[in-house]
């Protein structure tokens, strides 16, 4: 056998024996070395990887409590372990697996509850734009200059950040309230980090969310998805489901938390940069 | 070959204690003014497109230099480096400006698979040319030379044939490469595996360390007997303290890093840890500047009147 093929062999079979316990490993150790030795490196692995879902899971941990948390994680880690050694990007698809764990995790029905996989959709969102990339705020002078018959054709560019979780569940105050008990309530929630204020501690900005309406998260999806604000709010016309969503409020959120990096004029079909430099 | 331009941040990282900066100390450690002459950082959680552990990272480094210490290259991998990872590793390193960079004698990658764990090689001839291979790779893409640190093992292969220090040692004279020296990592293998510290340290080239690390270690008992696991969640053990005794001895001052990576101790905790290494590191920087009958008076001022 090749050089490297013999070592490939031994790190596939330590692979095996992490995420599955396969024993095959074993016959390579130090026979005067108790084999029972291997399950440290197992148990650092998954007790690792289900710290680092718990992590970027917080509040979905707290509201399944920490051992059901923990089992749940390690399954999904034995199936989904990390491909990139940067582990703060670990975990993006938890929330999908929960949704669908599929027979191979064995996990019994009605063992996830029905919130947590949006529960773990919004704690993502938020552990994702903590490491978003950064961007200038849309420059508000930029945009106060555009004339007011033009305003229908404008596009949003969201902050790199900006995220929007739509559930039906009371998602915000599970977030925002440890006691808070599930509930379905259709709601949106929108995540973004606001830049910082220039100081040093602050550098890179804060994760804030806001609580949005379900009408107004449907809005908001229309608009991030790169809707013009007439397409935005005509289709919130025609759906027959005008009722409660108010564009005027859902921009001044994104612009009084600095959650816009830009905005694109239609007729030109042409993004501005970040200064809101119009061609 | 790190960068083009003439550098304004600190300059190299001193033969001084330094701390592993984790981000729960950063803010309190900057707010402190920096209160340690280096840092090190572990290179992957700061690779992210922006956000504020990015921003404050290179905002530490406008203050005090920084050693990058990885945990994700995986050196041992048979199957080479990730040419993804190493440029990742290289535009950081371009930006940051690390005055030491190191990783592990170990692997955590296989088929595409990241273990966030540093697992063990076999030591032959075979390994030592693949992490050969793999040394020289990383030190080409870097343009910097790297140390490799010796692991904390629990386990050995039965197809082991050399010694891990004479592994190291070859790999060092191969490559060109430096050694990181883990005292905590050399006491918790030697007792594990049952190895002789001493004979180890013989086997070490002194002039191929560029750095040394101190951590805590746990006990743990398994299946009846008593193993030591490199936690790095406690202040530094006696035997650890005394084996650093021994390897200034041998090796002479170096950049020399206190770890604490889980129970994280409040800041104070961990800057008094690095005080009490820092102590040992100062008596024998002393000691080498004085003529030998003074130096074993160290600590007691009469000698100097008497000297």
């Amino acid at each position: 056998m090749p050089a490297d093929a013999k070592l490939a062999e031994l790190q596939r079979d330590f692979a095996a024996y992490l995420l599955r316990g396969d024993p095959a490993v074993a016959g390579a150790l130090r026979s005067d070395l108790p084999a029972g030795r291997l399950a440290i490196y197992r148990n650092t692995v998954m007790g690792s990887l289900a710290a680092v879902l718990g992590h970027a899971h917080p509040t979905l941990r707290r509201a399944l409590g920490g051992p059901r948390f923990t089992t749940l994680a390690c399954r999904f880690a034995a199936e989904s372990p990390p491909r990139l050694p940067m582990l703060w990007s670990y975990g993006a698809g938890f929330a999908g697996w929960l949704a669908d764990p599929g027979p191979a995790a064995g996990i019994p029905p009605d063992s996830i509850p029905a919130w947590a996989p949006d529960l773990a959709r919004l704690d993502w969102a938020m552990h994702e734009a903590l490491f978003a990339a950064d961007a200038e705020p849309l420059d508000l002078a930029r945009l106060a200059a555009i004339p007011p018959e033009q305003a229908g054709s404008l596009r949003l560019v969201p902050h790199p950040s900006l995220r929007l979780v739509r559930s039906g569940w009371n998602i915000h105050a599970l977030w925002k309230d440890g006691d808070a008990a599930p509930a379905a309530l259709p709601e949106a929630v929108l995540v973004g980090r606001s830049p910082g204020d220039g100081n040093d501690c602050a550098a890179g900005g804060e994760v804030r969310c806001a609580r949005l309406t379900a009408a107004d998260g449907a809005l908001a999806a229309r608009l991030l998805a790169g809707a013009t604000l007439d397409e935005a709010a005509g289709d919130q016309t025609a759906a027959g489901a005008a009722a409660g969503a108010d564009l005027q409020s859902l921009l001044a959120l994104l612009l009084q938390n600095r959650l816009l990096a830009g905005f694109a004029l239609d007729r030109h079909s042409s993004f501005t940069g970040p200064e809101g430099n119009v061609p | 070959m790190a960068a083009t331009a003439p550098s304004t941040l600190p300059g190299p990282v001193p033969a001084a204690v330094g701390i592993g900066l984790r981000e729960p100390h950063r803010e309190a450690f900057v707010a402190a003014g920096c209160p340690v002459p280096w840092v090190e950082i572990h290179p992957e959680n700061y690779l992210a497109p922006g956000g504020p552990r990015l921003a404050g990272i290179l905002r530490v480094r406008r203050d005090r230099p920084v050693s990058c210490h990885g945990v994700g290259l995986s050196l041992g991998s048979a199957d080479g480096l990730d040419p993804d990872h190493l440029m990742r590793l290289r535009a950081f390193y371009d930006r940051l400006e690390p005055g030491l960079i190191s990783e592990h004698l170990s692997w955590s990658v296989t088929d595409a698979t990241y273990f966030n764990d540093l697992l063990p090689l076999p030591y032959t001839e075979d390994s030592l040319d693949r992490v050969r291979r793999n040394v020289e790779h990383a030190q080409e893409v870097f343009g910097r030379r790297i140390l490799v640190e010796n692991p904390a093992a629990c386990i050995a292969f039965a197809d082991s044939a050399i010694p891990e220090a004479e592994f190291l040692a070859e790999l060092s004279a191969r490559t060109g490469c430096g050694l990181l020296l883990d005292v905590n990592n050399l006491y918790v293998s030697s007792v594990n595996l049952g190895f002789d510290r001493t004979a180890w340290l013989g086997a070490i080239p002194a002039d191929a360390v560029g750095e040394l690390h101190l951590a805590g270690h746990a006990r743990m008992t398994l299946d009846g007997e008593e193993l030591l696991i490199d936690d790095h969640g406690s202040v530094v053990g006696d035997a650890v303290m005394a084996l650093y005794a021994d390897v200034l001895d041998r090796i002479g001052p170096q950049p020399v890093l206190v770890e604490w990576d889980n129970d994280l101790p409040p800041l104070e905790i961990l800057l008094a840890e690095a005080g009490r290494a820092q102590k040992q590191l100062a008596q024998k920087q002393l000691a080498q500047r004085l003529p030998d009958g003074q130096a074993r008076h160290f600590g007691m001022p009469e000698a100097h009147c008497a000297g």
